[in-house]
């Protein structure tokens, strides 16, 4: 059933958006590269002050930062979303289902391989960055520098070495990973209710930047809201890169991924088995 | 060209016509076909022929890849002149949802550019026999009252020539009666049809001529009368000239 | 031919729901603030903040710049997104085409059509901020701070008098209109290509999205000013409320906007005039 699945989503749209996730990078580094590797880059709201040359870190770092508010909920999005859509847009929904195959186990082969994808989008960014990082400063301990801190602490920065380093940005990719989670479940589920898989997607994104607006203080009153909303605190790992490293509101992050995670895929199951196929 | 813009220019010719799509496809692979004024020519074969696809380089929607379409003399462009003669339903009717039947038409004829005294409302609204309806918006219709509304259309301001794509696939015998008479009504004054349809018994039935098609190209053509000769049917006769 | 395509559109609740919205949001926004926090300052753009209760002239730099970066954008892409693909989904495409109508002159309505609805939005959304924050607040001289010659011990005011500052108003109305060409200009090019308007509506919005997610990440913040961001990249419009008028980076974003619309509306004319309608 996965292989089956695997087969059919091994397509061009698929390719493109992993592939345009790696060129974005790419082009980050090329980038970064180019407007001086030397200098030292503000990275998330601490900031993080990281120079790229000093560390082959920097790079992943500052690629997964950049892409874990929009463009990898936006390729989570599109693979969660196209994984039931797709199928009754193509009409072949109904023959899929009409062969005596359980819902259950068909979704499920569906959420394991648009889940797999989304894995791979995740890791796909450090994992490049991380081997530009190396290109251009080979295997080195990772400074990192506490744009928020007093000029005295900034002066001793914090220096990671390499397998810490790593370490970390393992935790952090996970991490960002788990956010993605929200996101991928409520593409998914709405991939069940519309046989238009652009829907879905769009879902997908507008619930991140629905988050992230009502973040903002446009309109008061309603930013009480905002720990309750999937994707804001998606940026609290880098400060695994502080000493001492202030894991504060990652919990709670996670435990609400793992709700909205929960209380959508439910629903998209319960909706699925449930539902009259007239596509 | 004011020689082929004179009375006795055909009312369709297709000259070496071919279209190729995207991904290699042939839709058409070298059409010639004359269709003359007052003739009802039925454009017939089996499905994928390329008969739809004639249809709509014939209305300039479909860019032809070689050769050419005139209509009454005239080249077909989008946009050309002739087309505010031609009445056409293809692929089925397709309107404004949101507004009334009557006003879908009076829209439809505005575009043709001719003055709305030459519209021949009535007649179209009797065609489409929607009564009360007509001043309902579109998106309540179903689907034989679209169909109707489509063919209504089709036949606003007595067009000289009347394009149908498979005009009676899907309608109950009463509708079908209604498509027939509006054909021939519009043969009795003088205008031309041509019509597609995979059902060689309607062909037989209400045209004068036919056409066979097979793979893109044209395998023959002739009066009904003549292509049938000592067969039983047409069909018999589409599958011994068509294989 | 406009007359036949106003006649269209004109009669869709979905062009007045819109336009409703459009009209709502400021009204809504001036009613949270006068309710919840009048008196205090409110950030507007990126170096400027006004105090609301002083005058209601400050509503319209508020509400023009809290719609600019999504709502804006989404309604100028649904009449842009519409003004083809919607044919095309209801069928009459064909009919409308197979006409002595050159292509041109259909398409050249449409736009006409849909451009003036999407002035309309802006007009709409400013007119209504300027309506109830003057209900609201008064019609009293705008003070506008600049954040960015305020020190400690200075404040750096600018304050207008309310005929000079509605004047200031309708030209920045204006200066957003012109951030939402290149918007207008994409949702119309995706209109030809596609028969589903909700695509079309989705690449409008998409293009500013990722233009301003693209200038967020850092090391590509180079990239900015030549990115079709709908607000400029920084609300470049507010430069009109300081003393003297800061409008650097006006030029240039007008130069970027007008490239990207000119490309993707000579796009939209070349599929529209030549391509095979299959619809």
């Amino acid at each position: 059933m996965i292989r089956i699945e695997l087969a059919k989503q091994a397509r061009p749209r698929t390719f493109v958006a992993l592939g345009a996730l790696a060129g974005l990078t790419v082009a980050l580094a090329v980038a970064l590269e180019l407007t001086g590797a030397g200098r030292a880059e503000p990275v998330g709201d601490i900031p993080l002050l990281l120079v790229p040359a000093a560390s082959p870190f920097v790079l992943p770092l500052i690629a997964l930062s950049s892409t874990m508010k929009f463009f990898l909920p936006l390729a989570v999005s599109v693979f969660a979303g196209e994984a039931v859509a797709g199928e009754a847009r193509w009409g072949s929904l109904r023959y899929a289902l009409g062969r005596g195959v359980s819902r259950s186990r068909f979704l499920a082969a569906k959420a394991a391989v648009a889940a797999l994808l989304s894995l791979a989008a995740v890791l796909l960014v450090p994992l490049i960055a991380l081997g530009a990082g190396l290109a251009m400063a080979g295997w080195q301990a990772l400074p990192a520098v506490d744009g928020g801190a007093s000029a005295a602490v900034r002066q001793a920065p914090a220096v990671f070495a390499p397998a810490a380093a790593l370490g970390r940005l393992a935790v952090g990719t996970g991490y960002v990973g788990a956010g993605m989670t929200s996101v991928f479940a409520f593409a998914f589920f709405l991939s069940t209710v519309t046989a238009r898989p652009l829907v879905a997607v769009a879902g997908g994104v507008g619930l991140t930047i629905l988050s992230r607006v009502l973040n903002y203080d446009y309109l008061p009153g309603v930013a009480v809201l905002s720990p309750y909303l999937p994707n804001n605190d998606v940026d609290l790992w880098l400060h695994l890169f502080q000493e001492p490293a202030r894991t504060a509101g990652m919990g709670s992050f996670l435990v609400l991924q793992a709700i909205y995670t929960g209380v959508f895929l439910a629903l998209a199951w319960w909706w699925f088995t449930r539902r009259d196929v007239l596509s | 060209m004011a020689a082929s813009a004179a009375a006795d220019c055909p009312a369709v010719r297709i000259e070496g016509l071919v279209k190729r799509l995207p991904r290699g496809v042939t839709a058409i692979a070298g059409l010639d076909l004359v269709v003359e004024r007052g003739q009802v020519v039925g454009l017939t074969g089996p499905n994928g022929c390329g008969k739809s696809m004639t249809l709509r380089v014939l209305l300039g929607l479909v860019r032809p890849t070689a050769g050419r379409a005139l209509l009454f003399g005239e080249a077909v462009r989008p946009g050309a002149a002739v087309l505010g003669r031609v009445g056409a339903l293809v692929d089925g009717p397709g309107f404004v949802p949101h507004l009334s039947g009557l006003e879908n038409l009076r829209l439809a004829w505005r575009l043709t550019g001719r003055p709305a005294a030459e519209a021949r409302l009535d007649a179209a609204l009797a065609v489409a026999g929607l009564d009360v309806a007509i001043d309902r918006p579109y998106r309540t219709y179903s689907h034989g009252m679209r169909y109707r509304l489509g063919l209504a259309q089709a036949l606003l301001g007595t067009p000289d020539l009347l394009l149908l794509d498979e005009p009676t696939t899907g309608l109950d015998p009463a509708h079908v009666r209604e498509v027939r008479t509006a054909i021939t009504g519009v043969a009795a004054r003088g205008g031309t049809v041509l019509l597609s349809s995979h059902v060689m018994a309607e062909v037989e039935e209400v045209c004068t001529h036919a056409a066979f098609m097979r793979e893109g190209r044209l395998v023959a053509a002739g009066s009904v009368a003549q292509l049938t000769g000592s067969r039983r049917s047409l069909e018999a006769a589409y599958l011994d000239l068509a294989g | 031919m406009i007359g036949v395509e106003l006649a269209k559109q004109c009669r869709r609740a979905r062009g007045w729901v819109t336009l409703g919205v459009m009209a709502a949001v400021p009204a809504l926004l001036t009613a949270v603030i006068g309710l919840t926090r009048p008196a205090i300052p409110e950030r507007v753009g990126d170096w400027g903040s006004v105090v609301t209760s002083t005058s209601g002239l400050t509503m319209p730099l508020i509400a023009l710049s809290a719609m600019q970066l999504f709502l804006l954008p989404l309604a100028v892409a649904v009449f842009a997104g519409e003004a083809v693909a919607g044919e095309a989904a209801w069928g009459s495409l064909r009919y409308v085409l197979a006409r002595p109508r050159s292509r041109s002159r259909v398409l050249a309505a449409k736009a006409g059509v849909a451009a003036a609805f999407s002035a309309a939005t802006v007009a709409v959304a400013g007119g209504s901020a300027v309506l109830t924050g003057v209900a609201a607040f008064g019609w009293t001289p705008l003070t506008v701070l600049d954040l960015q010659h305020t020190t400690a011990f200075t404040y750096a005011t600018a304050t207008f008098a309310p005929g000079d500052a509605l004047g200031r108003v309708a030209l920045g109305a204006g200066m957003v209109a012109a951030g939402l060409v290149s918007t207008f200009a994409f949702a119309l090019l995706l209109s030809t290509l596609t028969a589903s308007p909700f695509a079309a509506v989705a690449g409008g919005v998409g293009l500013g999205l990722v233009s301003r997610a693209l200038d967020n990440v850092a090391g590509l913040h180079a990239l900015g000013p030549w990115l079709p961001l709908t607000d400029g990249g920084s609300t470049l419009w507010t430069g009109l409320f300081f003393s003297p008028v800061q409008l650097d980076g006006l030029a240039q974003q007008a130069l970027v906007q007008t490239a990207y619309a000119a490309v993707f509306l000579a796009a939209a004319w070349l599929r529209f005039t030549r391509a095979d309608v299959l619809a």
